[in-house]
């Protein structure tokens, strides 16, 4: 008899609410349904995504510490183009950018942004630092892509601002 | 009767301090209680403003005004001026130079973006003289 495989994929994201910092995330990325295979599903417990847990997800460099301690990261905006960043009707929690310069962190103070990640190993001048300072914002460098640093972000379950 | 003034002056190409006004005048307008939505109009608002005079003129200046109202920003530069303002209200047309876009403007938004983030916006231009645009934007408290 001919075997019949079933090959199935989907995306799924199950987020359900605990308190407001709190919250289970049963993201099910990519189920592969095979015949002779068990369902591969993954999940991930999220609590309260902090600065320093999210620092060590994209194996961050952080050169600057906000005094806002308290701070939960949940959305994300992800732009080269200052403009579009300033055209947001909401505030993203965080902004990851490939241009190294004073401007993206006097655009994240102006659009009231908290946390800037600088990707792709651009080199961090010290003016940028002290700009992120005199705004108390935090400022992280990593090696990245940006294309990699969001991915890793998205299956962390930070959301989309755009 | 007048309320607070604040006069800058500002520097054509001086990409590392654009921005250093408008980071001010969002300091005092936090210190006044003023609605976090409100400052961020004002802000994105005038950032816009202030990239645009080091980004095209050679130099300008911005005075603000804040009464218990509203707040006037007026921005005047010496420069190039403004061809076709109807043109430059559109989304997505720009002038900019290469050295503009790098530092992440440029893209034709600003002027929109002005418009969008404030309630009164008037733009008047002189080619090779200049370019003069107000700002007004109501104030609510926190």
């Amino acid at each position: 008899m001919q075997r019949n495989n079933q090959y199935t994929t989907s995306s799924m994201t199950l987020v359900i609410p605990i308190s407001d910092k709190c919250y289970f995330n049963f993201g099910v990325m990519s189920f592969l349904l095979l015949s002779n295979f068990h369902n591969i599903a993954l999940i991930y417990l999220i609590i309260n995504m902090t600065p320093e847990k999210l620092i060590d997800i994209i194996s961050g460099n952080l050169l600057y510490t906000a005094d806002d301690s308290s701070l939960n990261l949940d959305t994300v905006i992800a732009s080269d183009l200052m403009s579009d960043v300033l055209t947001l009707e909401n505030e993203p929690d965080i902004l990851v950018t490939g241009l190294a310069n004073t401007q993206c962190i006097r655009t994240a103070e102006m659009a009231d942004i908290p946390f800037v990640i600088i990707a792709k190993g651009k080199k961090v001048s010290q003016e940028i630092i002290d700009l992120a300072r005199e705004g108390d914002i935090y400022l992280i460098s990593t090696h990245l892509s940006i294309y990699k640093c969001c991915g890793l972000l998205y299956i962390h379950g930070i959301k989309d601002t755009f | 009767m007048s309320g607070i003034t604040f006069t800058y002056k500002i520097e054509g190409g001086d990409f590392a301090n654009a921005g250093k006004a408008s980071s001010e005048i969002k300091r005092t307008l936090k210190q006044l209680n003023i609605a976090q939505k409100t400052i961020k109009r004002i802000v994105v608002s005038l950032y816009e403003a202030e990239v645009n005079i080091v980004a095209h003129a050679h130099k300008g200046s911005i005075d603000v005004e804040i009464n218990s109202q509203d707040i006037l920003i007026i921005l005047k530069d010496e420069g190039p001026g403004i061809e076709n303002i109807e043109q430059a209200m559109e989304v997505g047309y720009s002038t900019a130079s290469p050295s503009v876009v790098s530092m992440g403007f440029g893209a034709g938004m600003g002027l929109p973006n002005m418009k969008k983030n404030s309630d009164y916006l008037n733009v008047e231009s002189e080619v090779g003289i200049g370019t003069t645009i107000t700002i007004k934007v109501a104030l609510t408290g926190s």
